[in-house]
């Protein structure tokens, strides 16, 4: 049994199975970000929006008394998938449709039918064409001997789209299934940034030659300065990436070995423990996890950020709640500090500079 | 290289061609150009074609008139600019000589 629902489509009411409708609607969702970044994209979308409407309308016409799945995808094989269209999209400058098709084709995924914790691991498996078992082992070994990927992995866990319809699933394997593709389309890529660099220079050469249009130069100079830029943009924002997350990571070490008790160190038959910064146990819990979390929210939120930048995801940044739980933290943190300025371990913390100053532990750069 | 870019580049050029050619017959509305194109293999999709019409539009090359239809929603029905008409004429020069100069070194072989 199926919903029978009311459409505006081109401004015609249609009538549309509650399942056509769901794949009509995925359908024009792709054509809509594929249109949105070219020239009068709304436009083409209205046009082909009527034409299938159209094709309804005499569907309806003919008899039938609304739209099933089978009309819906005989129509969108009539109009043809995103990537036929695109085709044609742009071939003032020339650049070949295959670097498109490859940064269209494959989208990092979390894999909800192949998890354990979050599919976050198996979802990278599948966008490197390797094994998630693998994956999985190596996440595992570097959590048990350094403690390192737990908070790379919340991040990706938050940042990564689940694959929720089968069309995710699709783009999650893509087509360029191997590492070495990878590797290729890297290569590929930096190859098209060279060519639009001298496309560019032999459009202007020549539009200038012919004296026509400067806006059409204009243009071309302006996509091809873009792709440039972001090209360097995502290696750039991939070294961000690297420091802000070794940078948390220091971060939460410190303060989380301040909140425990400090650390004690055994070398050399020398045993001292780094005093933490108030006396009270429970006053170094809060303000270590509060300053933690004013630290951590900001570069949480730029690594989002920039994972969403490189693999061209979509999902938008609550930013206003991010905002309030920073502010909260802020609050916490600045109300504790205020708070506990009497229980400052004053004499422990004296007494480490002095020793420090002393040269007591000076061993750790002599033996290293 | 890839056999399929070059084929794709080959046809594009010619679509363009070809489009105006259809619409110089005046108000002609985007499924009877696509009817035509398909007919004569030069697409496989309709989808195709609206892009492509866009552009031509905003070239000022063609333009269009809105008509109401009984069949659904209103309809553009293309048409060439004074300028599409000098570029359609243009094109078709550059045909006749592309074919005979390519039928030349083809047949000379």
């Amino acid at each position: 049994m199926n919903k029978i629902i009311q459409i505006n489509l081109a401004g015609q009411a249609i009538s549309i199975d509650e399942q056509a409708y769901a794949i009509l609607s995925k359908y024009l969702g792709t054509l809509e970000r594929h249109f949105n970044n070219t020239e009068s994209g709304s436009e083409i979308l209205a046009d082909i929006e009527a034409r299938i409407a159209e094709l309804f309308f005499g569907k309806l016409k003919s008899g039938s008394s609304f739209i099933t799945e089978n009309d819906v995808n005989e129509s969108i094989e009539l109009m043809g998938t995103a990537e036929d269209m695109g085709l044609d999209e742009d071939s003032f400058s020339e650049t070949s449709s295959e670097n498109h098709s490859t940064s269209k084709s494959k989208k990092l995924f979390r894999d909800p039918e192949d998890r354990i914790i979050s599919g976050t691991c198996s979802g990278l498996a599948a966008y490197f064409g390797i094994d998630a078992g693998v994956v999985r082992i190596i996440f595992l070994l570097l959590v048990l001997f350094a403690g390192v990927p737990i908070l790379p992995y919340i991040i990706l866990w938050i940042a990564i789209p689940e694959a929720k319809t089968p069309q995710d699933r699709y783009r999650m394997h893509g087509d360029a299934n191997t590492v070495s593709d990878i590797a290729n389309n890297i290569r590929k890529e930096a190859h098209t940034v060279s060519d639009n660099l001298r496309n560019g220079a032999n459009q202007i050469s020549n539009d200038l030659k012919k004296n026509s249009s400067l806006s059409s130069t204009a243009k071309g100079i302006a996509t091809g300065i873009e792709r440039v830029v972001r090209f360097f943009a995502k290696i750039f924002g991939a070294c961000t990436l690297t420091f802000l997350v070794t940078f948390g990571i220091a971060a939460s070490v410190i303060l989380l070995s301040n909140a425990t008790g400090g650390v004690d160190i055994y070398r050399n038959g020398m045993h001292f423990n780094t005093p933490t910064l108030f006396i009270s146990p429970t006053l170094n819990w809060i303000f270590s996890i509060s300053l933690l979390c004013l630290v951590l929210i900001p570069i949480g939120t730029l690594c989002y950020a920039i994972l969403q930048f490189i693999f061209n995801m979509t999902k938008p940044i609550n930013f206003k709640g991010v905002f309030i739980a920073w502010l909260l933290c802020l609050a916490v943190f600045v109300g504790i500090t205020i708070y506990s300025s009497g229980n400052i371990n004053t004499y422990e913390l004296q007494e480490f500079g002095e020793k420090f100053q002393n040269g007591e532990y000076n061993w750790h750069l002599n033996e290293v | 290289m890839k056999i399929e870019n070059t084929q794709s580049q080959m046809r594009k050029g010619v679509l363009e061609y070809c489009i105006l050619t259809l619409a110089s017959a005046g108000e002609v509305y985007a499924s009877d150009i696509i009817a035509h194109l398909k007919e004569a293999k030069l697409i496989v999709v309709e989808g195709t074609l609206y892009p492509l019409l866009t552009r031509l539009k905003n070239a000022g090359l063609l333009k269009y008139e809105w008509k109401e239809s009984d069949q659904g929603p209103p309809r553009k029905y293309y048409s060439l600019t004074d300028e599409g008409t000098n570029f359609n004429t243009k094109l078709a020069e550059t045909w006749t000589e592309l074919t005979t100069s390519v039928n030349q070194i083809t047949e000379t072989k």
